[in-house]
């Protein structure tokens, strides 16, 4: 439905141009969730961004790239009917629930206006719409609610009202920003229940966009992981988390304190810290982080290659190798252990 | 058994909500509502719990920057409640606090170097003010050069580690730690929670760690509170808690968060929570936690539970429930 191909999102700075997103591909069919993973810094956000032309440009440009939209490349179109796609055929929320609302609005007629931007109704209409929306995201006593100001709702209330308002398009792709981010774990839960349960009502597609790689494992059908402006590894779910071939991935995933493991064990952290977008080594750029970096990887920036049905990494390790150089620093790590 | 560094007896901490005109207080927020906590020495003590459950203000009345309501802090077996500006002065010395944004808590025109140096310079240990400056940073793996950086040069991690530095500059006792990695990338916060606890065995600190993840938390602290509202829902060793939790709080809390493993967390039965934290100004009666709780009963309404042992096994593991059995078998059938 929502195509993206070789994208490339470059932002001039006066130090030099930042290659956000670098040559980035990827797709999503109708009720299907792709979560993209990645630490700040890694692009995630500038590539969301992207695909609904938010960034300001300039300084933000594309120098290659086509996002493919229902047939139509969403980078030629004049700014009217990018008004049409945005909101009602693509919407986002956003992560800060307490900033994304109008203060001094009542959140019914934020609600309101919403609805008439999309569609031509009566007000008496959308009133309706309204309060069916707030019923949709779980909020008690649309009704009174729809008169209240944004601080009168918590962070979770709050997020629910930009999911409404996120809705009342009927958008095919909503694309959340972190959405739980600033929200407490059991908040979280709530919200991510609720779009699921919205997926399943209307079928729309998501795509999440977070750090956090348990709520990840919870609600992704396929992943993209990015580093340093790339999508270094990419397929489903279980690709990810059990038949991961990239070391990225990989040590991220090992690094994670996890409540079902031992609490007495000690964490394995990823050296370093993560790269610098402006100035970048010529080979891979994990290769300063990596613990299996070889002479070859200054060398060679590897490109995404196939490593299973849907499931592709960008590491010049094949399948053996880096099964082999696990096993290996598994057990030099025992040993230190036992040192 | 080792003697408590630090002990807090029935600790209260009330904002008073005033009236407009004559300012007279009308009610009161309960930020803290009698917390009772002892660390001892070499141990972590870890404080979880979400926002609003008063957890950073029960960090900021240990340090001395809010004097609390009512109740008493022990510090080393004496009240340090008393103080005058002399003696608090001297105690500072002893307890030093690392701040959550380590983007905002660190003087942007000062460098790295004269951050750290600057606490030894308020206690005017200057004599080799240069060579401390550089043990510290080689303690919290910096290089020498970074002294004469700004923290603007520096990632999320390594301003964590400048804040560390500055906290461990007097020798002190115990490091009260508000939210010290939640502010960081995940790829970080392991190195950031691998030095605190190397830096504790080298020299023998005592942790105070608040912090909203459970599964950080797991990592470092020996004894566990997870608190609610201002007040101690559950207190037990680390490995009890996370495995035979008797509180219906916590448990909701440990199925809130997602595992990062797929197969696992869409198996997992989760236990929903009602609606949402009630206002600390007027908190729920009996139980404060009956209006989210599923499995409250008429009674929790009416009564208030206390926070003790519950099933006479292990002394170190107190509960703040009527249904503590029930609460278990709920979690184990997950």
């Amino acid at each position: 439905m929502l195509e993206v191909k070789n994208l490339k999102t470059y932002i001039d700075t006066e130090n030099g141009t930042v290659k956000a997103v670098d040559d980035v591909s990827f797709q999503i069919k109708a009720g299907e969730t792709i979560c993209i993973v990645g630490e700040s810094g890694s692009g995630k956000s500038v590539l969301a961004h992207s695909v609904m032309q938010l960034n300001p440009s300039p300084p933000v440009f594309h120098p290659e790239g086509e996002i493919i939209f229902e047939g139509k490349n969403l980078l030629n179109v004049n700014e009217k009917e990018l008004r049409r796609v945005r909101g009602k055929e693509i919407s986002m929320i956003f992560q800060d629930p307490m900033s994304s609302l109008n203060p001094v609005f009542r959140v019914g007629d934020q609600l309101i206006e919403a609805i008439r931007s999309h569609e031509k109704v009566s007000k008496k209409a959308a009133k309706k719409r309204a309060f069916e929306l707030l019923t949709d995201v779980g909020i008690p006593d649309p009704e009174r609610r729809l008169h209240d100001y944004p601080h009168q709702f918590s962070g979770g209330m709050r997020q629910r009202v930009l999911i409404a308002i996120a809705l009342a398009g009927r958008p095919k792709v909503l694309i959340a920003d972190e959405p739980t981010t600033a929200l407490d774990v059991t908040i979280q839960a709530q919200i991510l229940e609720l779009m699921r349960s919205i997926q399943k009502k209307y079928g729309t597609a998501i795509i999440l966009i977070t750090h956090d790689l348990g709520v990840v494992a919870q609600i992704a059908d396929r992943v993209l992981v990015m580093y340093s402006g790339r999508i270094v590894e990419k397929g489903s779910v279980s690709d990810i988390f059990y038949r991961s071939t990239m070391p990225y991935t990989w040590s991220l995933l090992r690094s994670l304190p996890r409540i079902d493991s031992d609490a007495s064990e000690r964490l394995i952290p990823i050296q370093g810290q993560p790269s610098n977008l402006i100035e970048r080594p010529k080979g891979c750029h994990f290769e300063p982080r990596c613990p299996f970096a070889t002479k070859a990887c200054l060398e060679i920036d590897p490109s995404l290659t196939k490593r299973g049905e849907g499931h592709w990494a960008a590491c010049i390790l094949s399948e053996e190798e880096f099964s082999k150089k696990k096993q290996e620093l598994e057990v030099n790590a025992q040993k230190g252990v036992a040192k | 058994m080792s003697e408590p560094l630090l002990e807090l007896k029935d600790i209260k901490m009330y904002f008073p909500i005033k009236e407009k005109v004559f300012k007279k207080p009308v009610n009161h927020v309960k930020a803290v509502n009698g917390v009772s906590l002892a660390v001892n020495k070499g141990e972590t003590l870890g404080i979880v719990g979400e926002s609003g459950c008063g957890k950073s203000t029960l960090a900021r009345t240990i340090v001395g920057l809010l004097e609390p309501t009512s109740g008493d802090i022990l510090f080393e077996g004496e009240s340090i409640l008393g103080y005058n500006k002399k003696q608090m002065h001297e105690l500072r010395r002893d307890i030093q606090m690392v701040y959550q944004d380590p983007y905002t808590s660190l003087n942007p025109r000062m460098k790295a170097g004269e951050i750290i140096a600057a606490p030894l310079k308020a206690f005017k240990m200057t004599s080799n003010l240069n060579e401390r400056v550089y043990e510290l940073l080689d303690l919290v793996g910096l290089k020498r050069e970074d002294a004469e950086k700004f923290p603007h040069q520096f990632s999320g991690g390594q301003r964590q580690r400048i804040g560390i530095a500055r906290a461990l500059a007097l020798n002190p006792k115990l490091l009260i730690l508000d939210e010290p990695v939640s502010a960081l990338d995940v790829s970080v916060q392991a190195q950031v929670i691998n030095l605190l606890e190397d830096l504790q065995e080298e020299l023998g600190l005592t942790y105070v760690f608040i912090a909203h993840d459970l599964s950080v938390i797991k990592h470092i602290a020996d004894k566990v509170a997870v608190m609610y509202l201002g007040k101690v829902m559950e207190l037990s060793d680390s490995d009890t808690l996370y495995h035979h939790s008797k509180h219906p709080y916590t448990n909701a809390l440990l199925s809130a968060i997602p595992l990062p493993d797929p197969e696992k967390e869409r198996q997992r039965q989760r236990i929903m929570l009602k609606g949402e934290l009630p206002s600390p100004a007027n908190p729920p009666t009996g139980c404060i936690f009956h209006t989210r709780c599923p499995i409250a009963q008429e009674s929790c309404k009416q009564h208030i539970p206390a926070l003790e042992e519950k099933d006479g096994k292990n002394p170190n593991h107190q509960v703040a429930c009527f249904y503590p059995q029930e609460t278990e078998a709920i979690a184990s059938s997950n």
